[in-house]
């Protein structure tokens, strides 16, 4: 079996587009993980700072108010931390936690405006730690975009599984061999995850180590809700950058899974694997396309969606009487596609007439 | 060892590829003879189990071959008309990965695809991809990966093609070698390529056999329906046009023709010994009259 598993996955590494695809993939992740800014800062006396000077002085900063977010601090924050407006561009060089607190707390169009921390987060259970968020909310952010160009590798990878076989007319072989209902195709399904999950860890390597390289673990702990973009503000507990990222990458591998199996299902019902491709792709873009319409909870549950940062906004669900996150739902759904890809894939190829 | 074909019909809509048709094979070379269209690839294909019957039954050793499944694909070798593989793979790759989905143990998967790569003269190009071969070479591998799981039954459908004449006499003597112990059914529309090695024949069209036998038996069908006539070259024509004209060859100016014809085609035409391309082509006169 494992033989038979060694074989089908060459089958689908071999192919020039897969490797080619997968090679430039993972140079444009390179290419945006060291694609850093140069981080830039206006002080609060009116000094433009850049480079490491930059860095060390938002570290410098950012550390007097460690520890959890209170009003007190908020309002040191938005009195002592406010850039000096030397120029038009002045307000976006502000230290990245007084954006964060401003785009909050600051003016009426902030989500918690005149609210105390204890009305926006205490009082439901979430405590945020003060750190340095900027990077790893900004890998949040950006993460899913780079995925999709690695999904669309795996679904290119994957549709050819079975479809290939039955345009280079191996399927007569494949089905007259003794092992060919039934090993064969769990060894290619097998093959296929494994293919989806290697290109994925590959990828998150490539991503995240520079990041690592770079900065190491520095704003882990910060919690995501110090969102200079204001978008994880609305995160409902308390969840730091790292666990953020760690979620993310999570619900990336259950996206890879997810599309693995639908892209298996595909590959099996499609006499040609152009048209496998084609259904693979759209299948996987089109829940993006109707993303602004499309309820999170819903898009949540797509290849994609699995993987966005939108999912961490989610309320957390009760099951059984505990409180867990959205991500159980997720996994629930990807078993029953892991069980229907697996029972559809063998059985559509046992019964596959040779034409 | 019987494989018996009980009432075998398959239909696609209004057309019957295969029409009723039964037949009995024990041990032995079986040949499949038939125009283009005449079921040949649709029966093989549901002897091996790919293509379900719309009637009928292939019944092995008194088993239903469909709830058999592994067991009988266990003992059946089989090269398809359209023989697939991969490019990127070489002969050698090919045949291992052939092996894996037939079950055999690696150390000994090694050991078959080395003998056979040798039987069939590609061991010197093993290590070569298998889209850089030629249509022969492809052949002969297809022909090896059937033969790797030592099968009970073989069926090849239209073995030869792409074969030269030495290739295919090679084939010849192979499938005679081999073919002990076993229900070798080789499908064809060349004559010779089982004239010589098969024990029994069927001659099929539109989806019925038509005649079956040993060949000795079934070219009787058309004895003293075979003429050799000389002609002037200028009247070659008029014969081809009007009778089934096996062969013409040129002899010290004048044509001889050989006619499959009911009845003699001229006073001067002399009877001869029939053989099985003359069935052929009077079974399949009206495909393709003449040369």
């Amino acid at each position: 079996m494992w033989q038979m598993i060694k074989f089908e996955f060459e089958k689908i590494w071999s192919r020039n587009i897969v490797w080619v695809g997968l090679v430039i993939m993972l140079i444009a992740g390179l290419v945006v993980s060291f694609s850093v800014r140069e981080t830039r800062v206006v002080t609060s006396d009116g000094r433009e700072l850049k480079g490491s000077e930059a860095r060390e002085y938002i570290e410098e900063r950012t550390e007097k108010y460690a520890g959890l977010l209170n009003d007190d601090k908020i309002e040191r924050i938005l009195k002592e931390e406010k850039a000096a407006e030397i120029n038009d561009y002045s307000i976006y060089s502000s230290l990245p936690l007084y954006n964060a607190v401003y785009q909050n707390f600051g003016d009426e169009y902030g989500d918690f405006y005149g609210m105390t921390v204890d009305e926006a987060y205490t009082e439901n259970g979430i405590t945020v730690e003060v750190g340095y968020s900027e990077l790893w909310v900004g890998m949040l952010n950006s993460f899913p975009i780079i995925l999709l160009g690695i999904g669309t590798v795996v679904a290119i990878g994957v549709s050819g599984v079975f479809s290939e076989e039955y345009g280079r007319r191996m399927d007569a072989l494949l089905l007259t061999s003794r092992h060919g209902k039934k090993r064969c195709v769990y060894a290619k399904i097998i093959a296929s995850f494994l293919f989806a999950v290697l290109s994925y860890l590959a990828f998150v390597l490539v991503n995240f180590i520079p990041v690592l390289a770079f900065n190491g673990f520095y704003g882990w702990d910060a919690g995501v809700q110090l969102d200079e973009m204001g978008i994880m503000s609305q995160v409902p507990y308390t969840l730091s950058c790292g666990e953020a990222v760690l979620l993310m990458i999570f619900g990336g591998f259950l996206g890879m899974l997810m599309l693995t199996a639908v892209t298996l299902v595909v590959s099996v019902i499609c006499q040609s694997s152009f048209v496998a491709v084609i259904i693979a792709a759209l299948l996987y873009y089109l829940p993006i396309i109707f993303m602004q319409i499309l309820d999170v909870r819903i898009l949540a549950m797509t290849p994609f969606g699995a993987a966005s940062s939108s999912v961490l906004l989610l309320p957390k669900i009760n099951i059984a009487g505990t409180e867990v996150l959205f991500y159980a739902k997720i996994i629930v759904t990807l078993f029953i596609l892991l069980v229907v890809s697996w029972v559809t894939t063998r059985r559509v190829f046992a019964r596959h007439q040779v034409k | 060892m019987e494989l018996r074909l009980d009432r075998l019909t398959k239909e696609y809509g209004s057309k019957i590829a295969v029409d009723e048709l039964s037949a009995v094979m024990n041990q032995g070379v079986y040949g499949l003879l038939g125009a283009n269209g005449a079921g040949k690839t649709t029966l093989m294909r549901m002897i091996c189990d790919i293509l379900r019957p719309t009637t009928g039954e292939v019944i092995y050793d008194n088993c239903n071959i469909s709830e058999m499944r592994e067991e009988y694909r266990n003992i059946l070798g089989y090269l398809p008309q359209d023989f697939g593989y991969y490019p990127n793979f070489t002969a050698e790759k090919f045949l291992l990965y052939m092996s894996s989905l037939k079950g055999l143990e690696r150390q000994f998967a090694r050991q078959r695809s080395e003998e056979l790569l040798e039987l069939v003269g590609l061991s010197q190009v093993k290590g070569k991809k298998i889209g850089t071969f030629s249509g022969g070479m492809k052949q002969r591998l297809g022909i090896a990966q059937a033969l790797l799981n030592n099968p009970k039954i073989l069926i090849l459908d239209e073995p030869t093609a792409g074969l030269d004449p030495k290739e295919r006499v090679r084939f010849r003597n192979l499938i005679s070698a081999i073919s002990q112990n076993k229900i070798v059914l080789l499908s064809t529309h060349i004559v010779s390529d089982v004239e010589y090695i098969a024990g029994h024949i069927f001659v099929m069209r539109d989806g019925k056999i038509m005649s079956q036998g040993r060949p000795e038996e079934i070219v009787k069908e058309v004895e003293g329906c075979v003429w050799e006539l000389r002609v002037p070259a200028k009247e070659a024509d008029h014969y081809i046009a009007s009778y089934n004209v096996g062969n013409l060859r040129n002899e010290d100016g004048m044509c001889v023709l050989r006619i499959i014809s009911g009845e003699a085609p001229d006073k001067s035409a002399l009877q001869v010994k029939p053989n099985l391309e003359d069935l052929y082509l009077h079974c399949f006169a009206d495909q393709g009259r003449g040369m």
